[in-house]
């Protein structure tokens, strides 16, 4: 039986990202922009957790944005989360995973890959598509320009948690305080 | 070399399993999971929004007495205002009813405005929605309009216990019957328009192809009661331009939705209330 328990601390570290995502958008909506911060959730848990642990952190946050979605069923974004986590995981070994330029990266990946696929299921939806292609396309700008700027700071969030509950990962990360 | 087990050597068919077991389960667990997330995320929602009531109650502190008394006299002014308003609608109101009573028609449905300060708004590329400070604890209703100062706002998707969701009128799932103002014929209503840094938008359709917009004002799209959810009048916004269909014979129109429907920081709910007065057939 699996006892890492690391995906809770890290699932506590998300809800703490997701509180302030969705206290920008609060105060974004008056000019029709938001962000989107999913990938940037769960990208630490995917790089530098073992496949198990890091699958329940992804599944989790996945049920946590589902919850209040109101166009698809509950239980499409763990799927989709999930899915992209195993897709990511067969990749780490064959990249760097633990130089924080890596996982900013990744994080942009996966954040990119989880905002095209629900670009794409919300399309058919749509009364103007062109307004929706263009909204999309600035959304995905700036949510990919905050995951740049915050992402050093969430995942050394993230490891000073887990070294603050006695969790460390197995190897020292880079990004450690 | 240890022995890896099922979930180690095949993550994608565990995968799949999950996903079975998620599909063949019942929804009233599914149900459950989720309102149970709901109800975690509330109190962070609230308690945020209790912050910014608190951050406008000190900027508020420290506003100047003479401002506060330029305001206070504003304010005096415009009560007695909606005093005079008030009874004028008290007169008009009295003489529907007989009216309504001489030519035994069906009596308008009364409401019951349930005032709700706004926790988050939530205007995504997605989905456009609002929660409110109100639930089922106040007496709110899945369905129940939603409206303000500038006319509609949405209507209510979700009740919780002490808070609710608003789908907003420029969600693309919102449709409504809706009319022009000033004619008769029932169109239909979609919400949808929300380009980066513009006014929301929706779209009016089977608009007849011999009806042109007049050129001295946006004509109001308002409300036309069918449906059973939104009553009769209440504004949606204006409409803007025309276009041709190419499929029907009817044009299809744009409507300017409120400005301020992403900025609103109190709602009205409105509550049919059930016990209002129905005409019988005596009478």
């Amino acid at each position: 039986m699996n006892k890492d328990y690391r995906w809770t601390v890290l699932f506590l570290s998300s809800l703490v990202g997701w509180f302030f995502w969705r206290e920008i958008n609060h105060f974004l909506t008056p000019y029709h922009l938001s962000l989107y911060l999913g990938g940037l959730l769960i990208t630490f848990g995917i790089l530098r957790l073992p496949l198990y642990s890091g699958l329940i952190h992804s599944a989790l946050v996945g049920a946590w944005l589902d919850a209040a979605a109101p166009t698809y069923p509950f239980g499409t974004g763990i799927l989709v989360f999930s899915l992209l986590h195993l897709l990511v995981f067969t990749l780490r070994q064959k990249i760097p995973h633990d130089t924080s330029a890596w996982m900013i990266l990744a994080a942009l990946l996966i954040n990119f890959l989880l905002f095209l696929f629900w670009t794409v299921y919300h399309y058919p939806l749509q009364i103007d598509p062109q307004g929706y292609l263009w909204r999309s396309l600035v959304d995905l700008i700036i949510s990919q320009i905050a995951i740049t700027i915050v992402a050093v700071w969430f995942f050394s969030l993230q490891n000073s948690l887990l070294h603050l509950c006695r969790m460390p990962l197995d190897e020292d990360s880079p990004l450690s305080p | 070399m240890p022995r890896k087990s099922l979930f180690q050597r095949r993550p994608l068919l565990v995968l799949g399993i999950a996903f079975l077991v998620w599909l063949l389960l019942p929804g009233i667990i599914k149900t459950f999971f989720r309102s149970s997330i709901i109800e975690l995320q509330a109190p962070s929602r609230q308690a945020a929004s209790v912050v910014r009531d608190v951050q406008d109650y000190w900027a508020l502190r420290t506003a100047g007495r003479n401002t506060l008394l330029r305001e206070l006299s504003d304010l005096s002014r415009q009560n007695s205002y909606y005093q005079l308003r008030s009874q004028r609608i008290s007169l008009l109101e009295e003489e529907i009813k007989r009216w309504e009573q001489l030519y035994n028609l069906p009596s308008h449905p009364e409401y019951h405005f349930e005032i709700a300060r706004v926790v988050q708004r939530d205007s995504t590329t997605w989905w456009q929605e609002m929660t409110i400070r109100k639930g089922r604890q106040h007496g709110i209703r899945e369905g129940a309009p939603v409206v303000f100062a500038g006319g509609v706002v949405g209507r209510i998707r979700e009740v919780h216990l002490a808070t609710s969701t608003v789908e907003l009128l420029s969600s693309p799932g919102l449709r409504l019957s809706a009319r022009i103002s000033g004619k008769s014929r029932p169109l239909g209503f979609q919400g949808g328009g929300n380009r980066p840094f513009h006014t929301p938008t929706g779209k009016l359709d089977f608009i007849p192809i011999n009806y042109q917009i007049p050129e001295e004002t946006e004509p109001l799209v308002i409300t036309t009661g069918l449906g059973g959810i939104f009553p009769e009048g209440l504004v949606i916004g204006r409409l803007t331009n025309l276009k041709e269909s190419e499929e029907t014979l009817f044009q299809a129109g744009q409507v300017r939705l409120d400005q301020r429907l992403n900025q609103i920081r109190e709602v009205a709910v409105m509550i049919a209330l059930e016990d209002s007065p129905q005409p019988t057939d005596e009478e």
